[in-house]
């Protein structure tokens, strides 16, 4: 077992190496071949990324670096920092609330507060533009009470897009923290408070370590949302890297300008969270025990503070723009069949999507933490998983390309761009981040010394995978899924791209409506998509019987 | 049998990602346009000649590197796209065939379709100024050159530069005024603007009706469309540069596909779009202007009266639109 970089002394310090030293030569083949094929189709895409190079475009870089990087580049770091700072921070208090404290509804808000993951991060956006910002009735009647409205701040600038886009984001931490909260139970707690030290203390120096794979995959998560996001920026008026690259393609014409952007703003992401996860080095955390927390319950104002500091949350990201949307669509005329046929469509797109994503997650996962940190594996690991990183609209039409081609030489006719099986490729380049970033971290909290058991015993890699792993991150898993099922639902540009043709998904609907301005059809569908993520919420996030 | 069932579907997903087109006329539609305002069309077309479509709907960049990508083997029988900047690329790029049609040119005014014949507008729309009718006189107004005067200094609002009408907008007036004077005009606008600029037109108009600024540049449907809703809404339109060049205009327009096997048929498809009864069908859809002189447009239109549009040909407008993006770059229009 490798000596770990913290020093904390209750936790036992590394990360799960499953190595067999029977069968390795097997083990490394079958481990190489699970990358490749996860990491095929965002190969695909990088490939096509890389070849715009080929077509250099030196006076579009020069105009961009003029007039457009500098500002970007500034907006950018300003909004991808805020947002996963006040992410994690919110997210993580949320789920520290939930699992630590008993307060009033408590039970409710610890499902409804991860439902803000249902709505499209744009649609939120244009809901409070719509509802608080420029031609708002609530402008109108400042003007006409006080003269002007130019006293009312705006949220169409950074700080504003930042608090929309936390509203967003929060989530991944809330669920990633809720499930290693729940994962590690309460031994270690106790054993601080046993040692002398309060309550705080006790967090601070026992639970808060043990969080730290979850922690740092939901500032992740939500840095590179922040940093691919397109629809709610460009609501929000905010004009980040995305929103260059866009510029790039849809404005000056040139799709192998784009395509360059872009492959520098993901080389710069897969190296920061290369640097981060060497950063983290192999300081994974294992509990020792599994009873779950007793919840302490709060008394007189601490109860009342809780419930109503998770139920502003929830209000803000959730009940009141989705209320908003309901408002909006009784004018609207309801098309049910139309809603039905999208929702189902939606169910098998996004439903294939999640089942490749996760199980190539888990993959993923495990192959980095049985083959050790030595390159070419990590750098492999975070090629596979760069997609998250790019502009949905850049990534979608990085893999289409190829595949067209693969279609036009094989004599496929359109089966892969206009055909359920590349939308989920596309799926998989764009999203496999969140499978297996919720899956690693729950790898991480898993005990060695429990698989060095497992195999002592004789238990086999299947009876190991059935009757440890599977058990143990069933709060990761659940995580997981969720996560990724409410992202490929709500998923645009691939979708819209490569779906077969004429297959309208909820998030087609709302874009259908949206791009002509036309918000109150959108409501329908974005009520529906809601629901739809809903259900597995629900399903999943039920805490694992004590 | 829950496994036959689930392999059924299998086969079903391969098969309609690939279906070969069997019926006995199928055009294949790639179409910016939005759903909404084609399908009644098509659904028209379809019972009155039993000719089928297939739709493929994306953003018209996309659909242009699709056909591209595609090649000699795309389905694509037509492509219809919104901005002379799209079709100026997809004619370009050699995606379009060109069509002879004396039907085609004696249904779309030559300002509004291509040279060569490799697109032709299906409807028009203006990009003019609208303004608070309980705020400014329609005499305060003085075109599109008359909005950098620093008299509207916090009054003006523009949707943002990355709206590909802005860019066509920007693009004629260095065709009129020459890249210098064109990029003087663009940076007293944005001195001028009283809000970041917006997301879309229906917000500027929004805007304008609540108050936070008084004048503002929009495609005049937006406009059309919340004043079917609210006859009321304090906003009214002003046709800009009557007595200079005229309004700016714009289509959606569409084309054949180069490598379409059914060029004949796509070609009968254009005919009866661009015919007087199916205009006016268009323009009541999407409240635009007909490109057929012979169709009348909307009584809601009609009520905003005559207007000169600028003759300059929509073709110039694509040519120019990227000196036009980096015009607005320098002069800060975000």
């Amino acid at each position: 077992v490798p000596a770990g970089a913290d020093a904390t002394p209750p936790v036992e310090t590394a990360g799960v190496r499953d190595r067999a030293p029977i069968g390795a030569q097997r083990q490394r083949v079958v481990a190489a071949l699970l990358l490749c094929i996860a990491a095929l189709p965002m190969g695909l895409a990088l490939l096509a990324l890389a070849a715009a190079w080929f077509d250099p475009q030196p006076e579009l870089w020069q105009h961009l670096l003029q007039h457009v990087i500098g500002a970007a580049l500034r907006d950018t770091a300003v909004l991808v920092v805020a947002v996963a700072v006040l992410s994690t921070l919110l997210g993580s208090a949320l789920a520290a609330l939930v699992v630590l404290a008993e307060f009033p509804a408590r039970r409710w808000l610890e499902i409804g507060l991860m439902l803000p993951l249902a709505l499209p991060a744009y649609v939120l956006a244009f809901v409070y533009v719509a509802s608080i910002d420029a031609g708002s009735p609530l402008r109108a009647l400042a003007s006409a009470l006080t003269g002007s409205s130019a006293w009312l701040p705006s949220i169409r600038n950074p700080a504003g897009a930042a608090l929309v886009l936390t509203l967003a984001c929060y989530p991944y931490a809330y669920l990633l923290v809720r499930a290693a909260l729940l994962r590690q139970g309460r031994t270690l707690y106790e054993a601080a408070r046993a040692l002398g030290h309060g309550p705080r203390a006790a967090l601070a120096y026992a639970v808060l370590p043990a969080l730290r794979p979850a922690l740092a995959a939901g500032f992740a998560l939500a840095a590179l949302e922040a940093l691919a996001d397109f629809g709610a920026v460009a609501v929000l008026g905010v004009d980040t890297l995305s929103v260059a690259i866009y510029k790039a393609w849809y404005g000056l014409g040139s799709l192998a300008l784009a395509a360059q952007l872009a492959g520098c703003v993901l080389l710069v992401a897969v190296a920061l969270s290369v640097i981060e996860r060497r950063a983290r080095g192999r300081a994974a955390h294992a509990a020792q025990g599994s009873a779950p927390f007793e919840p302490e319950r709060l008394q007189s104002w601490r109860a009342l503070g809780a419930s109503a500091f998770a139920s502003g949350v929830l209000l803000l990201g959730f009940v009141l723009p989705v209320c908003l949307l309901a408002y909006w669509s009784f004018a609207a005329e309801l098309r049910l069949a139309r809603l039905g046929d999208a929702a189902w469509r939606t169910l098998l797109l996004a439903g294939g999507g999640t089942v490749l994503i996760v199980a190539l997650g888990a993959a993923l996962a495990t192959v980095r933490r049985t083959r050790g940190t030595g390159a070419p594996v990590p750098i492999a690991a975070e090629l596979a998983q760069a997609g998250y990183a790019v502009p949905g609209t850049v990534l979608a039409v990085a893999l289409m390309l190829p595949l067209i081609a693969i279609e036009r030489s094989a004599g496929l006719g359109s089966a892969l761009s206009s055909g359920a099986i590349g939308v989920w490729l596309a799926l998989v380049a764009r999203f496999l981040r969140v499978g297996a970033q919720s899956i690693d971290a729950g790898l991480a909290q898993v005990r060695p010394s429990l698989v060095d058991a497992a195999r002592t015993l004789g238990a086999g890699p299947l009876a190991r995978v059935r009757s440890l792993y599977l058990p143990l991150l069933r709060p990761a898993l659940g995580a997981g899924i969720l996560l990724a099922f409410v992202e490929c639902a709500k998923e645009l540009p691939a979708t819209l791209m490569l779906r077969p043709i004429g297959w309208d998904t909820l998030a087609i609907l709302i874009y259908n409506s949206t791009s002509e301005g036309l918000w109150r059809e959108a409501a329908a569908p974005a009520l529906l998509l809601v629901v739809l993520g809903l259900v597995p919420a629900l399903a999943l996030l039920r805490r694992p019987p004590p | 049998m829950p496994t036959m069932h689930l392999s059924r579907c299998v086969l079903v997903l391969l098969l309609l990602s690939s279906s070969p087109v069997v019926a006995a006329e199928s055009l294949m539609i790639y179409s910016a346009q939005k759903e909404p305002y084609i399908r009644p069309l098509l659904d028209r077309y379809t019972a009155e000649t039993g000719v089928e479509f297939e739709f493929l709907n994306d953003q018209g960049p996309v659909l242009i590197e699709r056909l591209a990508a595609e090649g000699a083997d795309t389905r694509a029988d037509v492509l219809i796209t919104v901005d002379a900047g799209n079709l100026w690329t997809a004619a370009e790029r050699e995606l379009l065939a060109p069509i002879d049609s004396d039907v085609l040119e004696a249904n779309v005014p030559a300002a509004l379709r291509d040279t060569g014949g490799r697109w032709f507008g299906l409807s028009r729309r203006a990009r003019t100024i609208v303004y608070a009718s309980e705020r400014v006189a329609p005499a305060e107004l003085d075109g599109y050159g008359g909005l950098a005067d620093a008299k509207w200094k916090g009054r003006l609002c523009l949707r943002t530069s990355r709206n590909v009408y802005n860019q066509s907008l920007v693009a004629t007036r260095i065709a009129h005024l020459g890249e210098a004077e064109a990029e003087r005009l663009v940076r007293g606008w944005v001195a001028n603007l009283a809000l970041t600029p917006l997301p879309d037109d229906t917000l500027t108009v929004k805007a304008i009706a609540a108050g936070e600024c008084d004048v503002g540049v929009v495609n005049m449907y937006y406009l059309a469309r919340l004043k079917r809703e609210d006859a009321n809404l304090p906003v009214a339109v002003h046709w800009a540069d009557q007595g200079g060049r005229g309004v700016h205009v714009n289509v959606c327009g569409a084309g054949v596909s180069a490598h379409s096997r059914q060029k004949a048929a796509a070609q009968r498809f254009l005919e009866w779009l661009t015919s007087a009864p199916v205009q006016r069908e268009i323009a009541r859809l999407n409240l635009e202007y007909p490109v057929n002189t012979e169709a009348a447009a909307d009584p809601l239109l009609a009520a905003w009266g005559e207007f000169t549009a600028d003759a300059l040909p929509l073709t110039e407008a694509g040519r120019l639109q990227p000196d036009a993006v980096r015009l607005m770059d320098r002069a800060g229009w975000r």
